[in-house]
């Protein structure tokens, strides 16, 4: 198993925890036309879920661009193992095999999603990465999800200084 | 109905959010997570993160390797799985999902034990599932 180094300093602590209880689980339908993370960021928000897990069950996206990860490439200047490479526009409509976010908050406390997925493309290929705000819409019959909400607990962006990327920390309290 | 299927009864208890740092295999990591914090039972309702490299077995057989995909920074494009408690009570983690690699492209299966490292960051909203 390969094993890499991080530009930081070692966490003592190799995992992280946050107990909460489980809150209102709904489903959703992102509707056609309409941008999966900025809906969503939207819809949860008037359902009062402030942290939460999602499941991508199934749909159609109209136009979808994503994001992937890359190594760093030597002398490159960035002090992170890898990075994000793109975005890759996928040919559409593309249907949904999987997928899953998750719904935190940023370091202002603004609600954020982080979404992963995987779509099978019009020339049939399976494709997939990390999804960005305005770049994954809806096709006909809309993108449906489980949301699992969180209460008293949740994920918050905070730096982390081992690896040397914003990303989420569990966090009581959410 | 053949005596293999069965059906256990229980019910959802408490929601678990949980970071996995890097440099330590998903599986393992998720089970030291689990003993650590006292979950016996879990399903995984949401799971994001990233690998060094990915490495995949079909069915149940974790010696044979069916898929290498190198990285780092494979995207976990999608995962599920659950925690159960092997026979001396050690959670056991079974996950199965997707990768992607640079270009977007995805190759899955089962996740084989001790052959996937995280690359950034594991995150994971745990339910606990209570049997009886």
């Amino acid at each position: 198993m390969r094993l890499l180094k991080q530009p930081g300093p070692l966490s003592p602590a190799r995992h992280a925890i946050a107990w909460g209880e489980a809150g209102p689980s709904c489903r959703l339908t992102i509707g056609a036309g309409e941008d999966l993370m900025e809906c969503l960021i939207t819809a949860l928000a008037r359902a009062g879920i402030e942290s939460a897990g999602l499941q991508l069950l199934g749909g159609v996206v109209a136009r979808l661009s994503f994001m992937t990860g890359r190594a760093v490439e030597p002398g490159g200047g960035i002090a992170q193992v890898a990075t994000r490479s793109g975005p890759h526009e996928i040919a559409c409509p593309a249907t949904v095999i999987g997928g899953n976010a998750i719904l935190g908050r940023d370091g202002e406390g603004v609600p954020t999603l982080h979404v992963h997925a995987t779509f099978v493309d019009a020339s049939g290929a399976v494709r997939g990465g990390h999804l960005l705000p305005g770049r994954c819409i809806a096709g006909p019959g809309g993108l449906r999800l489980q949301v699992t909400a969180v209460e008293g607990a949740g994920f918050e962006v905070g730096a982390d200084r081992e690896t040397g990327f914003d990303i989420f920390q569990p966090m009581a309290g959410s | 109905m053949s005596r293999a299927t069965g059906v256990q009864a229980g019910r959802y208890g408490r929601m678990a959010v949980v970071r996995l740092m890097p440099n330590q295999d998903l599986i393992e990591g998720l089970e030291a997570a689990c003993r650590d914090y006292g979950i016996a039972h879990g399903l995984l309702r949401a799971a994001l993160g990233s690998l060094t490299d990915a490495s995949f077995a079909l069915g149940e057989d974790d010696e044979e390797e069916a898929a290498f995909v190198p990285g780092p920074g494979l995207e976990i494009v999608t995962m599920t799985g659950d925690i159960v408690p092997d026979q001396d009570g050690r959670p056991r983690a079974a996950l199965s999902g997707g990768v992607a690699d640079r270009e977007g492209r995805v190759r899955g299966g089962r996740f084989r034990r001790g052959a996937n490292p995280i690359c950034i960051t594991a995150e994971l909203v745990i339910q606990e599932w209570l049997p009886g």
